[in-house]
């Protein structure tokens, strides 16, 4: 069972995540915070993560910038989430959802990154 | 007592006929009364005076058709010379009476009326001899006249001989030259040329002594006080009876308020003109150091200061300094090290109270030197003597700083100077606030943008959790109910979605952070997705589509291309509510390509077609039919800053058609495949 980690500070869209990816069987870890995050990783990875861009105290972009140079971590797919959907600022990430996203396609995007 | 043998010119008059003859002959004009006053004898020099013969016998006292005074009221025959005489008896003096003859002619006349007694005495008669006077009187006249008109000129009128002595000097040059008449006649009239101009005189003289008249010469000339008198005169030729040129009359005026107004008037012009570029200047400038620095030169220059300079009035709470802005006629170094002026007595009028401050030495000036620890100028400042400081207020009444001139020596600056300044101050002070307001607009849009941005940001976060957990309804088993309601829910909110996203890319727009993604693609593929995917999707109208045959290869930001494309066509289904279908095209026209919309809706009128593109337009006829105004405008914004262009034809009720205008990749393109 694939674990995926979950960065999201919006209670309904951590909410909705966590019961979509567990109804496919995915095992699901969330986090509102950066700091949070980092409490546990990177002494427990998943395999994947799932990171929205504008956090209170953080940005996504830099947090997949941090993934990629661990090395417990730069092998793991790292996936952004944003509502400003500007796909210019999310270079070094192996894939961008825009919100609000189509259900089928989140779960489509996210399946291709362990095939 | 008339005699038969001798006609009588004008009766006989009881005389012998000798002394008749004899009077008869006279070229003076003689008649004579008898003691009740008629007329008994008349000459022909008297028909002649009198211009008309009066009836022998029957007239009395005198055979004038008219007598008067000699201020032209009428005389009663009764106060006429000859009555008198007949009736004191006594001779008179001789008298001055003015007649008018019949022919309205104004005669003068001396008459010497005589009484005549017979041999015991008695009272006989009177004779009376008239001497026309007229000439003589009407000369007389005439240089009085004159005379009096010399006198009471404001023009200087002297004459002088060939030599140049003053002979005649009138109450006018005494005005002028400031010497009486006494102090002139008889003097040359080089006491009043200045020594530099002495040659003049002689040209004057030379020209007068050849007859010829100088006209309106410009020059200058000394009044007693040694004080120069700008003079136009005219100098002209005076002859003798016999031709001969014997002097000459000279008028002068003096022209100081003349070319004092010439001056002045030159100077208006000139401020107004400076006036009118500052004005101008000032008002199409938005930033506030060009306007304060054009404000700064242009006065500076018109006061004809050493320097002058704006100051910003920061005062606190503590009243500590003044910034210096900008600076004009000095070099800004000599401030660096020295402290801003404060308030001190001398500047806090002009900083607090908002008063105009001139002095014309500054260093006499009782708010002078009470400024601690310099006591006065501090060391290194330039001179300042000349003072003049005027506050520069904003509509809300503040004095937002003050301008101040100084020069180095006293009493440069004049009250036009001050008044000067006030108008360009007042007209800066405008231009200021305005600058100030457009500063605070533009801050405000700005702060628009961010609150568009977060705004946006915050309104998607909630509608991905109402489209997940609809999604999510929707895949389960519903009845057919349900599942139209969660249908139509889900299209609400990418409608909703759509506007949000137009209102970001609208923020983005106008604050210039609308980024692209270029690349080079096919929108021939792209189109043929597009078709598709609306054929499917659109239940009311059919899609038409007729794509060019070969590949379009275009250079640009693919999603927003999309967008554009999509945008179009959204309208064109929008638009045309009663048909059934709408129409594709791609084509290849020179370098170009073309997308065509075409629908068969209620299409555009010409005031419609104009504002289309304009943010937040919404034709007026559309109520029913929703939407922000936005897409249009970001369309044409998207597809402008591809290179391109957009146009609409369209007649009102007849349907319209959009075409959505790119370049072609073609350079572009042949390098990727010599690659």
């Amino acid at each position: 069972m694939k674990e995926i980690f979950i960065v999201e500070d919006d209670d309904g869209i951590r909410e909705l995540l966590e019961f979509l990816l567990e109804s496919q069987q995915y095992v699901v870890k969330t986090f509102p915070t950066a700091r949070a995050f980092h409490k546990t990783v990177p002494e427990k990875v998943p395999d994947l993560f799932l990171l929205d861009i504008m956090l209170p105290d953080g940005n996504g972009v830099d947090l997949c910038r941090e993934l990629k140079k661990g090395d417990e971590t730069k092998r793991i797919p790292v996936v952004l989430m944003s509502a400003h959907a500007d796909i210019s600022r999310t270079e070094g990430a192996d894939d961008f959802i825009a919100k609000p996203f189509d259900v089928d396609e989140l779960l489509q995007r996210i399946e291709k990154q362990f095939a | 007592m008339q005699s038969n043998d001798e006609p009588a010119i004008g009766g006989s008059g009881g005389m012998g006929v000798e002394f008749r003859h004899l009077l008869d002959g006279s070229p003076v004009a003689n008649y004579i009364c008898d003691a009740e006053g008629r007329l008994t004898y008349f000459n022909k020099a008297a028909i002649e005076l009198w211009g008309r013969t009066p009836i022998l016998g029957k007239e009395y006292w005198c055979g004038s058709w008219k007598i008067l005074y000699e201020d032209g009221t009428p005389m009663p025959l009764e106060d006429t010379p000859i009555s008198r005489v007949l009736k004191k008896g006594v001779e008179e003096e001789k008298s001055e009476i003015r007649i008018e003859c019949p022919n309205g002619a104004y005669k003068y006349l001396l008459v010497f009326p005589k009484p005549l007694f017979d041999r015991n005495g008695k009272l006989e008669g009177v004779h009376c001899t008239l001497v026309d006077i007229t000439e003589q009187k009407r000369d007389h006249i005439k240089k009085e006249t004159l005379s009096a008109i010399v006198q009471s000129s404001d023009d200087a009128i002297i004459s002088k001989n060939l030599q140049g002595v003053i002979a005649s000097w009138n109450r006018g040059a005494q005005e002028i030259f400031g010497y009486s008449e006494d102090e002139t006649v008889g003097r040359s009239i080089t006491m009043l040329i200045p020594e530099e101009r002495l040659n003049e005189e002689d040209v004057i003289l030379d020209k007068i002594k050849r007859g010829i008249k100088i006209d309106h010469f410009e020059t200058i000339r000394k009044h007693k006080s040694g004080r120069d008198i700008p003079v136009s005169i005219t100098v002209s030729p005076v002859k003798d009876s016999g031709g001969n040129i014997v002097g000459a009359s000279k008028v002068a005026r003096d022209i100081t308020a003349r070319i004092e107004s010439q001056a002045a008037m030159k100077k208006y012009i000139r401020n107004l003109e400076t006036l009118n570029t500052v004005g101008k200047s000032i008002s199409e400038n938005l930033n506030v150091e060009g306007i304060l620095q054009r404000v700064t030169d242009a006065t500076t220059s018109l006061t004809g200061a050493a320097f002058g300079a704006f100051f910003y009035n920061n005062s606190d709470d503590k009243g500590s300094t003044f910034q210096l802005f900008t600076l004009s006629g000095a070099p800004r170094e000599i401030f660096d090290h020295m402290a801003m002026p404060r308030h001190t007595d001398l500047f806090l009028p002009t900083f607090r109270d908002r008063k105009v401050v001139r002095i014309d030495d500054v260093t006499k000036h009782g708010d002078f030197g009470k400024n601690a620890p310099y006591k006065g100028m501090p060391k290194g400042h330039f001179s300042v003597v000349s003072y003049l400081a005027i506050p520069v207020i904003s509509k809300n009444g503040a004095v937002i700083g003050g301008l101040l001139y100084g020069h180095p020596e006293a009493g440069k600056f004049t009250a036009e100077h001050e008044l000067l300044v006030i108008n360009i101050a007042a007209q800066a002070a405008v231009s200021l606030d305005n600058s100030k307001l457009f500063e605070q607009v533009k801050s405000l849009s700005e702060k628009k943008d961010e609150f568009i941005a977060l705004a946006s940001h915050e309104l998607k976060t909630p509608l991905t959790t109402i489209k997940g957990y609809l999604q999510v309804l929707s895949k389960k088993k519903a009845d057919k109910v349900s599942q139209l309601f969660l249908d139509k829910s889900l299209c609400q909110v990418d409608k909703l979605n759509t506007l949000v996203e137009d209102l970001l890319n609208m923020s983005r727009i106008e604050s210039g952070q609308l980024n692209f993604n270029l690349e080079v693609f096919d929108i021939r593929e792209m189109l043929k997705e597009i078709v598709e995917t609306f054929s499917y999707s659109s239940q009311s109208h059919r899609v038409t589509g007729t794509l060019w045959n070969d590949s379009v290869i275009i250079e640009g930001d693919k999603q927003r291309i999309e967008q554009a494309i999509l945008n179009l066509m959204t309208n064109a289904i929008k638009y045309s509510p009663k048909a059934d279908e709408i129409f594709v095209d791609l084509e290849v026209v020179g370098e170009n390509m073309v997308v065509k919309v075409r629908d068969m809706g209620i299409g555009l009128t010409e005031e419609q077609r104009r504002q289309l593109f304009t943010r937040f337009y919404r034709a007026e006829d559309t109520q029913g039919i929703s939407g922000l105004g936005l897409g249009l405008y970001l369309t044409k914004q998207i597809i402008d800053r591809h290179g391109g262009s957009i146009e609409v034809a369209s007649e009102y009720g007849m349907g319209s058609e959009f075409s959505l205008i790119l370049p072609l990749a073609v350079q572009k393109l042949k390098k990727v495949k010599a690659i």
